[in-house]
């Protein structure tokens, strides 16, 4: 299991991706490929957007329920953010694609004398839309249904964790852009591009009751009355930033 | 390319930002719950050192980390709900009134208060009912450590200041009656080097112009200080106690108070002296001047050894007012009148130390008094019916042996079984027995108990809980039919209590408190059953419940 932390040191190697990337672009070899522009134009776009594309980052969510705070100290929630996405059709500069993403994070703190944790992993399935201002530029913006794995746990002084594992569906509405940091200015070219994006909107999740009891009969006191921490909803303003590559 | 840099920097920066902050949750998560403790010298007490109360229809806890009192309450038979009600910082007094329906909290604030947002020194009083609520906050000009309750649930006094410089003989009176604009009042006592021992409070007596006023006697080294809780402007009386053989200033051990039978005797107070073998008697007379309502008039009487215990009775209807003391070194007890000052010996079979007048609660009362007679030193016990026979002062002595001394009665909260007394042993006592006394009856019933035992008598005074603290099980005795019956928990007892349902006071749950260990912090958890017919197969159990109600 993951926990905030290491989510926090993920998000900042993400960071660290986010910005050697960025020094890989400021190298000559980068600067030849986007002299040539203005040819590859003329030429359509190709695999700048018919492509598979393997996205890696990290999300953060802010979550201002109630039910969130014996779970975490502040109100962020960072995921670790992979993504899969074929680009599958175009027209002029606009085109379309697929995409399938997973978001896993877990949040943990100190609930007065007992500690809580909440691992969540999210699956995702969305199509994408992307406008491409520029070839090595695309304005994106999806909406898709999402499933989402919730597990709570409180460890106290019963000597058994009470916890409660959920699925609970819901939604992501994002927008943002996709920047080409790197890649051959041949639009027919089947090598790898390097990509940076950036995308903000909002997820949801359905309410989850969170009654925890022992994980297994029997543990615990008899007929223990579940300890209820109120109703989460993992819903709120979100952002994500992934370094991707795509190929074709 | 240096655009590109400077936009990787930012989403660092950003991403950074992001990872630590961006709005929080309530300070009250992060603090670990330990339960509230005080000293505490009753061994009558149920609560033992834990700040917790047990109340009419809710069991109040501490939470002082938290500056807050957690109330629970029960909507139906097994149900608990939680409601958290702030008390002030640095709680000193956590007490609940004798009838268990208020709960008073007494609080220092910030101590130095440098600012005028700091916390002021507060007096909390919370209703003990089944809607858990504050009735009335006094904010205090100095943080006071000390809280008397008047038995009779009128007035509270707050004294005991730890300033720099403190007047010990500074009382604070608070009207529970009054609003909360007018139900303070200072009193600061004229001192002769003494300072507050004891404080009682009086019943309603009767003075001279047919008002009744209830007094309060504040016993200090040398002196009494009688406070005429009626007027309340009015300065206290300051009564110097006499000198015993020695030289020395008596010290008072004790004050009764009697509120007098018409065309015979005027209201009066007694004092017991430490160590003396004197009684001080102080009859309320007409008043001498426009100050006061009354007058105190002193007589001293010698009853012939140092009494331990002195108390009013009547040895018949309407009339032959006495005041009884017992002296156990000779064996007997003095009964005095007031009138004459006269003594006459009653022999006693054994020492009795300690006199409970039981007149009222047995259901043929013929008008003379029955007080019971028992002692911390003897197992034997009297029931002393007072009034005159031929050659003896009194009806009748009939003595008892039981299998234990007595160290403290517990009067049973109900008129139903008003007749009924826990007679318990000392705390230190290997005998581990506690005995029901049927008043009418005369009879004793003992019951035999694996440990020695914390009594909880219901505030209906239907049923008594039983219980040690840190054992997992415990026992409940009903009165009708006598019969205990023993329960279970899975973890271990700290408090046991019965209270009132949001149904009604006729269904009832009872809580036993688990206080556990977790993280080298406490938690709390309870086992409720049901008050009215418990049984350890069914209960339910609460965890957690230091994380109830916060938001």
């Amino acid at each position: 299991m993951m926990n905030g932390n290491k989510l926090r040191a993920l998000s900042l190697c993400g960071s660290g991706l986010v910005a050697a990337a960025f020094t890989l672009m400021s190298s000559p070899a980068a600067a030849a490929e986007a002299a040539d522009e203005p040819s590859t134009q003329e030429q359509g776009l190709g695999t700048h957007q018919k492509n598979v594309r393997l996205d890696i980052g990290f999300r953060t969510q802010f979550f201002k329920q109630a039910a969130f705070d014996p779970f975490s100290e502040h109100d962020a929630f960072h995921q670790l953010s992979l993504a899969a996405s074929w680009g599958f059709w175009a027209h002029e500069r606009l085109s379309l694609a697929g995409v399938v993403g997973f978001d896993y994070g877990s949040s943990s703190a100190n609930l007065r004398s007992d500690d809580a944790s909440l691992d969540v992993r999210r699956f995702l399935l969305a199509p994408e839309a992307r406008y491409h201002v520029l070839p090595v530029l695309a304005l994106t913006a999806k909406v898709g249904p999402t499933l989402t794995r919730e597990k709570a746990v409180v460890s106290g002084g019963l000597g058994t964790d009470l916890a409660k594992t959920a699925w609970r569906f819901g939604f992501d509405a994002t927008a943002g852009v996709a920047f080409e940091l790197w890649g051959y200015a041949n639009v027919s070219s089947p090598k790898p591009r390097l990509w940076l994006t950036a995308e903000g909107g909002y997820g949801w999740t359905a309410a989850n009751r969170l009654k925890l009891e022992p994980n297994h009969e029997g543990q615990g006191p008899q007929r223990l009355t579940p300890l209820d921490l109120g109703d989460l909803s993992l819903g709120g303003p979100l952002f994500r930033i992934t370094a991707a590559l795509s190929f074709w | 390319m240096s655009r590109l840099l400077v936009t990787a920097q930012a989403l660092c920066g950003l991403s950074l930002l992001l990872a630590v902050g961006c709005g929080g949750r309530p300070d009250a998560w992060n603090v670990p719950y330990e339960a509230g403790r005080q000293t505490n010298d009753d061994a009558t007490d149920p609560s033992g050192d834990l700040q917790v109360r047990g109340l009419s229809g809710s069991v109040a806890l501490l939470d002082p980390s938290l500056n807050q009192v957690l109330m629970f309450t029960s909507p139906s038979k097994l149900e608990l709900r939680a409601t958290r009600l702030p008390v002030g910082r640095d709680v000193v007094e956590f007490s609940s009134s004798q009838a268990r329906d208020r709960l008073f909290v007494l609080s220092r604030g910030v101590t130095p208060r440098f600012k005028e947002s700091d916390e002021a020194p507060q007096l909390r009083v919370f209703d003990g009912g089944v809607a858990p609520r504050q009735l009335a906050s006094y904010e205090l000009q100095d943080p006071y450590d000390k809280l008397e309750l008047d038995p009779a649930g009128g007035w509270l006094i707050v004294h005991g200041s730890e300033g720099l410089v403190s007047n010990p003989n500074e009382l604070i009176l608070v009207d529970l009656s009054a609003d909360a604009a007018t139900a303070l009042s200072s009193k600061t006592l004229d001192s002769y080097g003494g300072k507050p021992k004891r404080f009682v409070f009086t019943s309603a007596l009767s003075v001279a112009d047919g008002t009744r006023h209830r007094l309060l006697a504040v016993e200090r080294e040398k002196d009494l200080a009688i406070i005429d809780l009626s007027e309340r402007e009015a300065p206290e009386i300051t009564v110097g106690l006499p000198q015993n053989a020695s030289g020395d200033y008596a010290s008072p051990a004790a004050v009764v108070y009697h509120d007098g039978i018409d065309g015979e005797v005027h209201a009066m107070l007694a004092v017991q002296l430490e160590n003396d073998s004197n009684v001080f008697l102080l009859t309320l007379n007409d008043p001498t001047g426009s100050e006061h309502a009354f007058s105190l008039d002193a007589n001293l009487v010698d009853v012939g050894g140092v009494p331990s215990q002195l108390d009013f009775v009547q040895t018949r209807k309407d009339g032959g007012l006495r005041l009884a003391a017992l002296v156990p070194s000779k064996k007997a007890a003095k009964l005095i009148d007031p009138g004459s000052s006269n003594v006459q010996d009653v022999a006693l079979p054994v020492g009795f130390t300690q006199i409970r007048r039981i007149t009222d609660d047995v259901s043929e009362s013929s008008g003379q008094d029955i007080a019971l007679l028992y002692g911390a030193s003897t197992n034997t016990i009297a029931f002393w019916q007072l009034g005159t026979t031929t050659g003896t002062p009194y009806r009748s002595i009939d003595a008892y042996d039981l299998g234990i001394n007595v160290a403290q009665v517990f009067d049973v909260p109900s008129a139903e079984f008003a007749d009924r007394k826990i007679l318990s042993g000392p705390s230190s006592s290997t005998n581990k027995q506690f005995y029901v006394l049927d008043l009418s009856e005369r009879k004793s019933f003992p019951l035999d108990a694996l440990t020695d035992l914390t009594l909880n008598l219901s505030p209906r005074g239907e049923q008594l809980w039983a219980f040690k603290r840190g054992a997992s099980g415990f026992a409940r005795l009903t009165f009708d039919p006598l019969q205990p019956s023993s329960l279970y928990t899975e973890k271990t007892i700290d408090f046991v209590h019965d209270f009132a349902t949001s149904r009604g006071d006729d269904q009832r749950s009872a809580l036993a408190l688990h206080v556990l260990r977790n993280n080298g912090h406490d938690s709390i958890a309870a086992t409720l059953f049901d008050g009215d017919d418990p049984n350890t197969a069914q209960t339910k159990f609460y965890s957690g419940l230091e994380l109830m109600g916060i938001q």
